[in-house]
């Protein structure tokens, strides 16, 4: 069931803590995070969150696209290491 | 570059039919892109060329191998993998490289102290990242596979330079 409009998207008070900090002291940091359930946020874009899987915290820079999801979807908490094949990573 | 090795695109997990046709699990980005190497090779170094692939779910092939007509043949094909040469693979574009040729990297920090090795690349929706064994810690740890955090990539050298962002190591 959705949750209520009236209510606004559910944020864990300390990551919004943590992304002010992280924003007003301007370093290149991962701000590590154990709040899966959170709501990603416009005031989050740009910023690199180190989101828990249980194991490790897997970095996830927020783009504006992801506005409105939670962070837990970018933290697959079952990793499956598969092949390689010709699979390419792009370095931007 | 490595040249020289083998990558694993697929496996033949089961026969198709009684024509002769077999499927197939494709680890390639575009499943049917396996058909793009041409002859490709089994682990006992037989050939084997794909005709007619076609896509029957999300990384599933059947596809007809050149020279097997009978569903029996096909049989024997069972839980074959098959590799292409690595040097077979086109160039990537600028800025782009190919997962298999990251894998095994050395990775140094900006003084040259050796931080671990690189074990994989994913992206899980959140951009690429390369996942790092370190090399004093019976851990792994995941990097922004960025131009900030990946300073250099040096795969003829069988390196790669990093600037990981703080609170990641």
């Amino acid at each position: 069931m959705a949750r209520s409009v009236w209510k606004g998207p559910f944020v864990d008070a300390s990551i919004l803590k943590k992304a002010e900090r992280a924003r007003l002291s301007g370093r290149r940091e991962v701000i590590k995070i154990w709040s899966r359930r959170s709501t990603i946020l416009p005031q989050f874009v740009g910023l690199t969150f180190g989101v828990y899987n249980g194991r490790k915290h897997i970095p996830v820079l927020v783009t504006e696209e992801m506005i409105g999801q939670k962070f837990g979807e970018y933290s697959p908490t079952r990793t499956f290491y598969g092949h390689a094949g010709d699979k390419k990573a792009r370095r931007n | 570059m490595k040249n020289d090795s083998r990558i694993l695109l697929g496996e033949i997990i089961g026969a198709f039919g009684i024509k002769g046709e077999v499927r197939i699990k494709s680890y390639c980005e575009l499943p049917e892109a396996i058909a793009n190497y041409g002859l490709l090779t089994t682990c006992d170094r037989k050939t084997v060329l794909l005709e007619n692939v076609r896509s029957t779910s999300k990384d599933q092939l059947v596809a007809c191998i050149e020279g097997v007509s009978s569903r029996q043949q096909a049989e024997g094909f069972i839980g074959a993998e098959l590799y292409a040469d690595r040097s077979s693979f086109p160039a990537p574009n600028e800025g782009e490289y190919y997962m298999a040729d990251l894998q095994g990297l050395q990775a140094f920090d900006r003084k040259g102290n050796l931080i671990g090795e690189i074990v994989a690349a994913h992206n899980f929706g959140a951009g690429d990242m390369i996942d790092i064994a370190l090399a004093n810690a019976n851990k792994s740890i995941f990097i922004p596979f960025d131009r900030e955090s990946v300073v250099a990539v040096e795969i003829e050298n069988g390196r790669v330079v990093l600037d990981p962002p703080d609170g990641t190591i």
